[in-house]
């Protein structure tokens, strides 16, 4: 019986591979965009977030993140040395934690900080979630261009989302999303995402560059991505409050 | 090296270090880095204008892991501190070591981590003021500075299964709590009295301190029941002795009881609201606190020590632009070592990061005392503390801010009534 589910699941799924993409659906190019962005078991990443006020002053962190499946994550500040050692823990069924060296102390971070921004970047802590897009969101397919996609995704009803719709635009060679345009709750384009220096990384398409432009605020959060590296097999032990608290 | 030294060594670090050298060594093998420090306060006198604290310090910490499972961790002040009280000879030094303690993970077993030497334990789940963090000594020497701890000098072992966390900790030798300079404790005692201490105990196992904690995930919410064996690091007076008719001192005797200490805490959350509580019984040796007053006529009595309660309970919220809020409520705080000192205290916080990332207002912060609630107006007291942080650059903040203590003198807060204060610090992490 189990035999038989896991056939059905391949065939459906070779079904929906092997499709032409220019007759794909909203439904199926989202599919295809978070298989995209979910197909590594694990990730090893050290960004540069630089930071660009309205005035060109720049402020700049260094993190180094972990990553397993969808919802396991360890981000650790790097640098300035004012955050450094600073952690978030990120793991299933929503639970969230916080170290900070100066305390000594493991920290329960409750849901409010979700919408808040992430150590002063124009990302958010949801935001920088790992997503699946299909999970949260319904897509309707506006524009099809010759080398692209625009997707836009409204929340499920269910989905606890900050914000009331986004655009994607989605390249059709890789299922990369280059640029994704947020829309608050007063349905007001509030921040725009842009992807650059797309790559294949040991057979994963990634993009090394993103640009978080927070347009209310005119302030930009550049992250440079400057090692990342694909299925190290990372632990589940590795994601728990034993790692942060081996500072 | 002297204080004017440190001073210029202070003063040139943060001119000369970028930012981006904070690191100094290869990730994973070695790291050290520091803080400098400059803190200054000044009474709100305005009348008699003069410092209240004056502070100098380099903080300094190595981080050496020679392998993935041996870690090396120290942490020492090199510090000059004045107070109005006990001025520090300006060219006077102090250096204390913070922590300095090895950590060998997986050891014995795969599931335990063992650190070993000087190390702060910090239990409870409570910004700050926890009331039950109590392995390590108070350091009450700022009295400002809530919740600051020594290091203790330990051995922790911890056990990590699936979902339950158990520590084992042992710390042989007592130490007290550091005491105010100034003193906000002995504010409490009678003016002209002496007083002298039962001599400390020493090594275990009478004076060890022992303690196990067991944390789990409960559902959503994440709880840890805890038990220490030791004793109480702030004093109590045993004996109290009038020598004659009064202007006579007072002979006090002190003691640092042995107690136990239970204690539950629990942190989660309730739709988007952060929520957390604590909570303790102390249950200390049985003495006989004798009041002996015959001598200036007055009566002999006597009162047996009680167990008693503490508790605490805070929730946090972050609204839109950042705007951060902190509301804790506790029955007992961490000096308050008996039932009939323990008081009521409302503290309140908000933080708001204005726009650029580079200011933050703290525009609220309250600290509301009512140590009995049948008589509030005759036993509160209140602190303002609002504050402006600048962060100009990478690594480096200035902080002011006022401190002002209005209400009844007879409250723990209210003794600091004469304390209110302007303060600026200053610091650069490299």
């Amino acid at each position: 019986m189990c035999t038989k589910r896991i056939a059905a699941a391949v065939i459906l799924a070779a079904a929906l591979f092997a499709r032409p993409v220019h007759s794909l659906s909203a439904a199926e190019i989202l599919a295809r965009v978070d298989a995209t962005l979910n197909a590594p078991l694990d990730r090893q990443l050290e960004a540069r977030l630089i930071l660009i006020a309205k005035n060109g002053s720049r402020q700049e962190r260094v993190i180094e993140m972990l990553q397993k499946g969808t919802d396991r994550r360890l981000a650790r500040f790097l640098a300035p040395a004012d955050q450094r050692g600073i952690s978030v823990l990120t793991l299933p069924e929503g639970l969230i934690y916080l170290y900070l060296p100066a305390y000594k102390k493991v920290k329960r971070i409750a849901g409010h900080v979700k919408n808040s921004r992430f150590a002063g970047t124009d990302y958010s802590y949801a935001d920088m979630e790992a997503k699946n897009y299909s999970d949260h969101y319904t897509p309707a397919l506006i524009k099809s261009g010759d080398d692209f996609w625009l997707l836009e995704l409204v929340p499920r009803p269910e989905a606890d989302s900050d914000y009331a719709r986004l655009r994607l635009w989605v390249r059709s060679d890789n299922f990369i999303a280059y640029k994704t345009e947020f829309y608050d709750r007063r349905n007001t384009l509030c921040k725009r995402l842009t992807s650059t220096r797309i790559e294949k990384i040991d057979g994963y398409w990634t993009a090394r560059e993103h640009e978080m432009h927070d347009l209310a605020r005119d302030h930009r959060t550049l992250m440079l991505i400057s090692e990342i590296r694909f299925d190290t097999g990372l632990e589940d032990a590795l994601f728990s409050q034993r790692t942060l608290e081996r500072q | 090296m002297t204080a004017r030294l440190l001073l210029a060594v202070c003063l040139f670090l943060p001119l000369s270090v970028p930012p981006a050298a904070a690191d100094t060594g290869p990730a994973g093998s070695l790291k050290a880095g520091g803080l400098v420090l400059g803190d200054l306060r000044l009474n709100t006198d305005w009348a008699d204008p003069d410092y209240t604290l004056r502070e100098l310090r380099l903080d300094l910490f190595a981080d050496a892991a020679p392998g993935d499972d041996f870690r090396l961790y120290f942490q020492g002040w090199l510090r000059s501190l004045g107070f109005p009280e006990a001025p520090q000879e300006p060219e006077e030094l102090s250096f204390e070591l913070k922590e300095a303690y090895a950590d060998l993970y997986g050891f014995p077993l795969p599931a335990v981590d063992v650190r070993l030497g000087r190390q702060r334990i910090a239990w409870g789940r409570a910004d700050k003021i926890s009331i039950v963090d109590n392995l390590n000594p108070d350091d009450l020497e700022d009295p400002w500075d809530f919740g600051r701890h020594l290091a203790s000098d330990a051995l922790k072992l911890s056990w990590y299964g699936d979902r339950l966390t158990v520590q084992g900790v042992v710390i042989p030798i007592f130490t007290p709590a550091r005491l105010e300079t100034g003193d906000l404790l002995a504010g409490g005692l009678p003016p002209d009295s002496t007083l002298s201490f039962t001599p400390l105990p020493g090594a275990a196992p009478d004076g060890a301190t022992l303690g196990v904690r067991a944390s789990f995930l409960l559902g959503n919410w994440d709880v840890a029941c805890a038990y220490i064996r030791g004793r109480d690091d702030i004093f109590t007076v045993t004996n109290t002795v009038a020598t004659g008719l009064p202007p006579a001192p007072l002979e006090l005797t002190a003691d640092y009881l042995r107690q136990q200490v239970v204690s539950v805490e629990l942190s989660g959350m309730l739709g988007d609201l952060g929520l957390w509580a604590e909570t303790a019984l102390f249950v200390c040796e049985e003495r006989e606190l004798v009041t002996d007053l015959t001598a200036a006529f007055g009566p002999l009595t006597t009162e047996t020590t009680r167990p008693y309660w503490k508790a605490l309970a805070g929730l946090d919220f972050t609204f839109p632009h950042g705007i951060y809020l902190n509301v804790q409520v506790v029955r007992g705080l961490f000096s308050e070592n008996s039932r009939e000192s323990l008081g009521n205290y409302l503290l309140i916080g908000l933080e708001w990061p204005l726009p650029g990332g580079r200011v933050r207002l703290g525009p609220l912060g309250l600290a509301l005392e009512i140590d009995d609630l049948e008589n509030p107006e005759e036993t509160w007291a209140l602190i303002v503390n609002p504050e402006l942080s600048i962060m100009p650059r990478e690594g480096v903040s200035f902080i002011f801010g006022l401190r002002s203590v209005s209400g009844t003198e007879e409250t723990r807060f209210g003794r600091l009534k004469q304390r209110g204060e302007l303060y600026a610090r200053g610091e650069f992490s490299f």
